[in-house]
């Protein structure tokens, strides 16, 4: 049997906790469309430690690709360039891109992962698991940003466990 | 080592929640050679970021300084850091070489 699509809770929808219920609505998009936001480069210091970075690996077609929209400011996919910097600058062993939505899933999918109180009604969502010590971002809009480990050491305040907001 | 993942990725999106706390862990540790680099390089990275006071999405939270720590703990004075106001001869000379240009360029 397929496993069903992701759901929000009834619980939470009966609650009529709007801030409960949206952030249930973003988890199940973000679930259901591994989509990941774009990000747009300034001029800065983390911009220059980026094509510093890259800088070594500029013969690799993605990557010249990739120092090219930096460099011209353009619109860069921060799954790309979140593969691109685990696979050349830290030079881990990722088989494939979709290696980082593999652990964004294995977050999003542990029940028993837990929603950190956002610190303000804009803040991104972060989601926390334990079982697989990964902390994934994402933004309100159901959009992935980021998954990176974490040791699980001051990430603030429980809000929800994810199994009490969607099923 | 988790503050590496922490300066790594976690600063691509200023979403950082526990680094002074891992940067602390590692102060504790033995570190070899080969990591003390690594680690020198990821206190670089930290500081310069910080120093860019272009770069608006730096947390609040992470710019609040707690002065119950020990003053050399410069990752717990990253507000003063910032602001030009730490005293830069208590930081390691990589970082100060960082520090004393923008802290020249902040007066």
């Amino acid at each position: 049997m397929a496993p069903s699509r992701p759901r929000v809770h009834p619980d939470v929808l009966r609650s009529g906790d709007t801030a409960a219920i949206q952030a249930a609505e973003a988890l199940v998009k973000v679930l259901t469309t591994p989509h990941w936001g774009t990000k747009k480069f300034k001029a800065g210091n983390k911009t220059r430690q980026a094509l510093s970075d890259f800088a070594p690996f500029a013969h690799i077609p993605q990557v010249k690709q990739l120092l090219g929209k930096i460099q011209r400011r353009e619109l860069v996919d921060g799954f790309l360039f979140h593969y691109l910097k685990r696979v050349y600058v830290e030079g881990e062993a990722l088989n494939a891109p979709d290696d980082l939505n593999r652990w964004f899933e294995q977050t999003l999918n542990d029940p028993q992962a837990v929603l950190i109180q956002p610190k303000s009604a804009t803040s991104r969502y972060l989601v926390y698991s334990s079982r697989y010590q990964l902390l994934a971002v994402l933004d309100r809009s159901g959009e992935r940003v980021s998954v990176h480990k974490h040791d699980g050491q001051t990430l603030g305040d429980v809000w929800k466990t994810l199994a009490s907001l969607i099923l | 080592m988790w503050y590496r993942e922490a300066v790594m990725y976690g600063m691509d999106s200023w979403t950082v929640p526990g680094i002074r706390e891992q940067r602390d862990d590692v102060m504790r540790s033995f570190l070899e050679r080969q990591q003390q680099a690594l680690l020198d390089r990821l206190d670089c990275r930290l500081v310069d970021a910080i120093l860019d006071l272009d770069d608006d999405e730096v947390p609040d939270d992470l710019l609040q300084d707690d002065p119950t720590r020990p003053l050399a703990q410069w990752w717990w004075r990253l507000g003063q850091i910032r602001a030009g106001t730490y005293p830069a001869e208590l930081l390691p000379p990589h970082l100060r070489a960082l520090y004393r240009p923008a802290q020249r360029a902040a007066a």
